[in-house]
Parts: C-alpha cells; structure tokens; sequence
C-alpha cells in the first residue's frame, strides 16, 4: 500500500472512531416541531365570532408530519368578564392544518380572545 | 348517677370550649338563604341547538304556527321542546316549560334586544322537583341559542346583620356551582343591587374579606368563610390592598407599591384592535414624572405574542420603548382570577390610587336591573379627562 493511501486509510478510520464516540446524533430527519402560523378572531356578522387558526409541521427536508391544532375562542361580558360563549376546535392531521370555531355571544357587546396551540402528534 | 367533682368539672370545660367554637365559628362565618326564585340577569354562557324540521316527539302545536321549526333544550337532565315559527307573519317562539307536551299553557314573553333588533324570548322552565329556571331564548337563522337569566333572592346573615343578596348560576346548566355564580348584596341597603355589589368568588362585607366556602347545588343555601388577606380591589374611597400578582415570567409585583407615590394601574389586551389605544395612553402616562407617578401597564397577552409586527409589538418591544412604566404581562391562565380581584372591566380599566393608598378612581361601571336581561354601562374616560383628574388631585 502507498504512503498516501495508507494515510487516507488511517484519517478515515479517526473519523469513524471520532464519529462512533461523539455524543451528537446526527438524525436521519430534523424534526423542528410544529408551529402555529396564524391565529385571530373576527366579527362575522349576525352575533357571530369566528376564530381561525393555522399550524404547521414539516421536516427539515420538507416532510409532512402528524400534528394537532387547537383553537379556541372565549367571549367575555366586559362586565365581571363572566364567560358568556366559549368553543373550541381540534383538528389532526399531517404537514399543514386549518381550525376554525365560532362562538355566538347574543346583544350586548362582548370581548372575545382566541387562543391556539398544537401538538407533534 | 352521681358525678365526681372532677367529672363535673371535665364536663363543664367540654361545654364551656363546645359554646366557644360555636360562637367564634359563627362570628367567622357568614351564611344565606335565598329561597326566591326570579328571572332576571345578566346574559350568561350561550349554548346552541340546530331547529330541525320535524319534533323529536309528539306535540301539540297550534293550528296557526306556519313554517314551523323544532328543538330540545335539556337543563339538570330534563328536555324541554322548543318550537318557533310565523304566527300572523310574526316570528313566534313556545316552549313546553311544563314538559306538559301542550305549547299553549306555558309562560313566555319577548323584548327585543336594542343593540341587534334580534327578538329575546323570556320563557319559564318547571322541573320535575317543581323548581323554576328562567332562560333567554334568541334565533338566528336555524340555530336557537339560549341561556339561564334565573337569580335566587333571599338573604344574607353576617353577625348581627341582614342583608338582601341573590346568587345567579354563570354557566347555564340549572346547578349552582362555586366556580360558577355570581353573588350579590345590598350593601348599601337601597333595595337594588347596585355596580360595586356585584362579587364573583371573593366577597367584601363591611371592612372584611371572605372566600365562598360552599353552596348547595340548588343554590338556595351559601356560606362565605372570612378569608385573612384583602383578596379584592375595593370601593372608591378604600384603602387599596396588598395585590400580589405574577406576571408571564413569574416575577411578583405588589400594585399597592410604593407607599408615598401615586400609582396608576391601566389594564388592556395586546392585540392589534387595542394597540393604537394602548399606545395613546402609554403615551400620556410616561409623561408623568417618575418621581411622582408610579404606572403599571397590565396586558392579557394575546395575538401581539403570536405574530408581532410593527403594528402589535411584543412586551419586550413595549419594555423597551416606556422605561418609566412597570409592564405586566398577564398569563391566560392567571387571566380569570385577576379579573376577579382587580374587578376588572374589559377591554380596558383605569385606577388611580393615592399615596397613602387610598384608591380615588376607577373607570366607572353601572348596572340596570329593570327587565329580565339586566344591562351594564361602562364609562372609561378619555386620556384627557384622566390626566385632568390626576393634575387636580395632585394640586390639592
């Protein structure tokens, strides 16, 4: 065997012996988990809030994968803030996913709030 | 049987220390009776059913009811039939609130509600216990929403005290629960239930706190335990209590803090429909000497913290640009139990508490009792009224 190819042989082998001892896992697929990418209520007309939410979960390399979106909407009487409508929307499925909930709080105004969140499942 | 003179004794110490915890336990506890029951109260949690174009079950409608649609509303596990449809060309709404299945013997009324012109009916629900339950019952194309308008009014015993009061249930399912209702006294004695009457889990009687310890499902029978810390913001004209609360990133903050400064606490939502508002006051308020002038900001983080722009800034951002303000973000979680405490009015609140912690001012709020859906009126004031008020206060 040459000097340069015994050489080769040799640094290989440190960076297989250097790789097989490191306590980083270099992963197959990067999963940076979900992320919820938009969330608002709004006044639909007819007493009616519509809350909408979006999540995503995509891999490193662009791979859908599972997750679970939760939106929900709380509307308030502004006085003592008693909850006076409240509903919630959960929604599964993979890479990119939608919910909308709708709450139906009657006469006097209200003030309602949409909270969202997902899950990598 | 004849006692030793030890037994005696022993038997008197039992009845002397039996007297004492009756007695102190009744001087720290206060109870109510409330037996009467009325419609009349605020809108609370709505639920819905779809109409559907036949009865689940046999009815007896009358005759001159045309497009004619059906529902059930089920309260404590009973269900009561709903029909509506046009009578004279008028929309008109029964119920069977007997369970009798005859719509023509049941009690109903409607008023018509002045902010969306939508028709409110008031019906009587009778249980199978021959409780009443009031509900408001409202259409919107072929959905009826509906929910509980009942109070119980009776009594309320503190010491040597009686009061009017009434407790409502909050979530409209017929059982009065403590998480859910609202209580009222007539403190000031006028014969009506005025703003500051009104308590959701915390009560202030007097100069004293208490906690509601427990109340029977059927909400006739409430006890309010006395509770060692001032839990609640109280009246204009009372001394401001240690409040301590936490913010976001669990840092604890007492507004009552420091003695000797005004303080101001503005309360809002970070959302981008309040920010241009948030800004104005924040604005105004930084104006105001550091010296002089204590502010705290408190926000119920919401969509700001999800998708920041220059348009909804993030707390950080706020932080940053008002240095001379105390900013607290408030967690949703915490969000419930502060509005509670702090009697809080959304979107936003003011206060304004003195230096010897006295609180002078607090976005006024009135209630109006005279028809079944009670009403409420918030004034906050403008940026100008406010900073007029704190420069006369300051000058006297």
């Amino acid at each position: 065997m040459t000097g340069i190819a015994r050489w080769l042989i040799i640094i290989l082998l440190i960076i297989l012996v250097f790789q097989a001892f490191s306590t980083s896992i270099i992963p197959l697929i990067e999963d940076p988990g979900c992320s919820v990418t938009y969330c608002s209520s709004f006044y639909v007309g007819d007493l009616r809030w519509q809350a909408f939410g979006k999540a995503e979960h995509y891999s490193s390399k662009n791979t859908p994968l599972p997750l679970t979106l939760t939106v929900e909407i709380i509307c308030r009487s502004p006085y003592l803030g008693i909850i006076i409508c409240r509903n919630k929307a959960i929604v599964s499925g993979m890479g990119k996913v939608n919910a909308t909930c709708y709450c139906t709080p009657a006469g006097e105004a209200t003030f309602c709030t949409v909270f969202c969140s997902c899950t990598d499942e | 049987m004849q006692l030793t003179v030890s037994k005696r004794l022993g038997l008197i110490i039992l009845l002397l220390a039996l007297w004492a915890t009756i007695y102190f336990a009744q001087s720290t506890a206060v109870t109510g009776q409330f037996t009467d029951t009325k419609p009349g109260m605020f809108l609370t949690l709505t639920h819905s059913v779809t109409l559907k174009d036949s009865p689940v079950s046999s009815l007896y409608i009358p005759s001159n009811l045309y497009n004619v649609k059906f529902g059930q509303i089920t309260f404590k596990n009973e269900t009561f039939d709903v029909v509506i449809g046009l009578k004279n060309g008028k929309e008109t709404l029964l119920i069977d609130g007997n369970r009798n299945k005859n719509l023509s013997d049941d009690i109903i009324y409607s008023q018509t509600s002045p902010i969306t012109d939508t028709s409110i009916y008031i019906a009587r629900l009778t249980f199978n216990d021959g409780s009443y339950y009031y509900i408001a019952l409202w259409r919107i194309k072929d959905e009826l929403y509906y929910c509980g308008i009942t109070r119980k009014e009776g009594w309320l015993y503190s010491g040597d005290k009686k009061y009017k009061a009434a407790v409502a249930e909050t979530d409209s399912d017929g059982w009065y629960t403590k998480g859910n209702i609202l209580f009222m006294i007539d403190l000031n004695e006028n014969g009506k239930f005025d703003g500051p009457e009104f308590f959701r889990k915390y009560v202030k009687i007097e100069s004293e706190y208490y906690t509601i310890k427990s109340i029977t499902r059927n909400g006739e029978s409430i006890i309010l335990e006395k509770n060692a810390t001032s839990v609640l913001v109280p009246f204009v004209g009372e001394q401001f209590p240690n409040i301590l609360l936490k913010d976001i990133n669990n840092k604890e903050v007492d507004l009552s803090k420091p003695i000797g400064q005004w303080k101001v606490i503005y309360f809002n939502f970070l959302s981008a429909s309040e920010i241009p508002q948030i800004k104005n006051w924040l604005n105004t308020l930084s104006n105001f000497s550091k010296e002089e002038m204590k502010i705290y900001a408190l926000f119920g983080v919401s969509s700001c913290e999800y998708f920041p722009s220059k348009k909804c800034p993030k707390i950080e951002e706020l932080e940053n640009e008002y240095e001379n303000i105390t900013i607290i973000p408030i967690n949703n979680k915490d969000l419930d139990e502060l509005t509670i405490r702090l009697r809080l009015l959304y979107p936003e609140t003011i206060m304004l508490v003195s230096p010897n912690n006295t609180l002078v001012y607090r976005t006024p709020a009135g209630v109006v009792t005279e028809e079944a859906i009670w009403k409420y009126t918030i004034t906050m004031p403008t940026i100008e009224q406010f900073s007029h008020l704190i420069e006369t206060l300051d000058k006297n």
